[in-house]
């Protein structure tokens, strides 16, 4: 597969200085809903933005290592799997694959 | 009597005996909050300034982080002189009625299924409240329990379905010749829960499961009365047979004489009858409704299994999280 074809498959996010560990980066593509990504370990994590328990946008909320909480309820998910980590979030958020190339990030579609 | 300041501005009184969050909910704020047992954690708050009590330190909606950033649960703990918190009141909070407590005589029990009852308990002031909504009942002694209403406000008579849990708790105490013969004096608080009905024109499905029928039962009983015109589709889930309530039975319950809801018995183990259908609840939603889920509001009530189940199932479909209407009890 040459570079082009393989690019068709991924979709443009921000370039990969955006992002800072310890803050969520609000990314909002078309057909998408609103994207959260998270820098952690020199690597980049992918997640839906809205809390799965409410309408809030989890880019607002604290991050505490490879979890962010929900600015609303302080509710928690850790970012690198989707899976809620703490009260009232229930329900996983979803997560997307990501990827640099060239020093852009990208998520896999 | 303390004042509890709020962040942003708001101070509400909170007496000696209340919870920070019913507290607020008295004064009119829109405190968030759902199960007011300890166990959901959208109640949490920020201390800032003052003492506090904590009722229930063991809450399974506490972490260890909440602990470390001074997090406490609105419905489980009391000021011990003025305070201050932070906390994000939201409009969809503010009860519609203002909750109160009063004492409560239990008038009649009628069983409904093999482990199921009716318990109507009279008022001295008529209790308004939004179908689908609960009130806590506070047995001396034997502690507090959250039960949806499952009738429609009237006459202050208050009606509850309530399964017999058999673990010495309040359901034993109500089940027992006790609870009827002495007229005990029962608190009755509410009315709470933002998991009521949605007077709009998307049609409905009601989903319940054990007792989950009451507030399932109130939502489908005010469904009728107020000659609603979108439609209401009802799955009630048991075990078995034994758990379930006959067709005939559940229009009777309800009051629809004219046949305009949809019933779905549906036995999670074994069912002898052909009108049942059998599964889980979530998945014979999703084979019932998948064409055109999105369009519906979905209420449901049941045990925790139960709701934690669909509400996965549903996000995980991409049903639109604000149409899913209920409380967590986890």
């Amino acid at each position: 597969m040459t570079e082009a074809a393989e690019k068709n498959d991924l979709a443009f996010l921000c370039d990969a200085s955006e992002p800072v560990e310890g803050e969520g980066f609000r990314v909002e593509l078309p057909n998408f809903p609103a994207l959260a990504v998270f820098k952690y370990d020199d690597k980049f994590f992918v997640i839906d933005d809205k809390c799965s328990h409410g309408n809030a946008s989890l880019c607002d909320g604290d991050v505490d290592g490879c979890e962010v909480e929900c600015p609303f309820h302080a509710g928690a998910f850790n970012f690198m799997t989707g899976e809620p980590t703490a009260a009232p979030c229930t329900v996983p958020v979803r997560t997307y694959e990501a990827r640099v190339v060239e020093g852009k990030l990208y998520m896999v579609i | 009597m303390a004042i509890v300041k709020v962040h942003t501005g708001e101070e509400f009184e909170c007496g000696d005996n209340e919870t920070i969050a019913r507290a607020a909910l008295r004064s009119g704020l829109g405190f968030p909050y759902e199960c007011n047992s300890g166990s959901c954690g959208t109640c949490k708050f920020t201390t800032l300034d003052g003492e506090f009590e904590n009722l229930y330190p063991e809450a399974p909606a506490i972490t260890e982080r909440d602990t470390r950033k001074n997090r406490l649960l609105g419905c489980q703990c009391t000021p011990i002189g003025d305070v201050e918190i932070k906390v994000m009141l939201s409009d969809e909070y503010i009860p519609k009625y203002s909750p109160s407590e009063q004492a409560a005589n239990l008038i009649s029990i009628n069983p409904i299924t093999h482990d199921i009852s009716a318990f109507s308990f009279k008022v001295e002031k008529t209790k308004e409240f939004i179908p689908g909504q609960y009130s806590i009942l506070t047995i001396p002694g034997l502690g507090k329990r959250a039960y949806s209403m499952s009738n429609l406000p009237k006459d202050g008579v208050l009606e509850f379905m309530i399964k017999n849990m058999k673990n010495g708790g309040v359901s034993d105490y109500l089940f027992s010749e006790r609870a009827l013969s002495h007229g005990d004096a029962i608190a009755l608080d509410g009315p709470y829960g933002i998991a009521h009905y949605r007077y709009n024109e998307r049609d409905k499905i009601c989903i319940a499961g054990g007792s989950g029928l009451a507030p399932m039962l109130s939502i489908a009983r005010e469904h009728i009365s107020s000659n609603q015109e979108s439609r209401l589709h009802f799955l009630f889930g048991g075990k078995t047979d034994a758990d379930l309530l006959p067709l005939d039975e559940f229009r009777n319950l309800v009051g629809d004489r004219k046949g305009l809801i949809e019933y779905y018995p549906v036995a999670s183990v074994y069912s002898e009858s052909s009108y049942t259908i059998t599964g889980f609840l979530h998945d014979v939603l999703l084979s019932l409704f998948k064409e055109n889920l999105g369009s519906y509001d979905i209420y449901c009530a049941g045990p925790p299994v139960m709701t934690a189940s669909l509400e996965k199932s549903l996000f995980e479909s991409g049903f639109p999280q604000e149409q899913l209407i209920f409380d967590r009890y986890c």
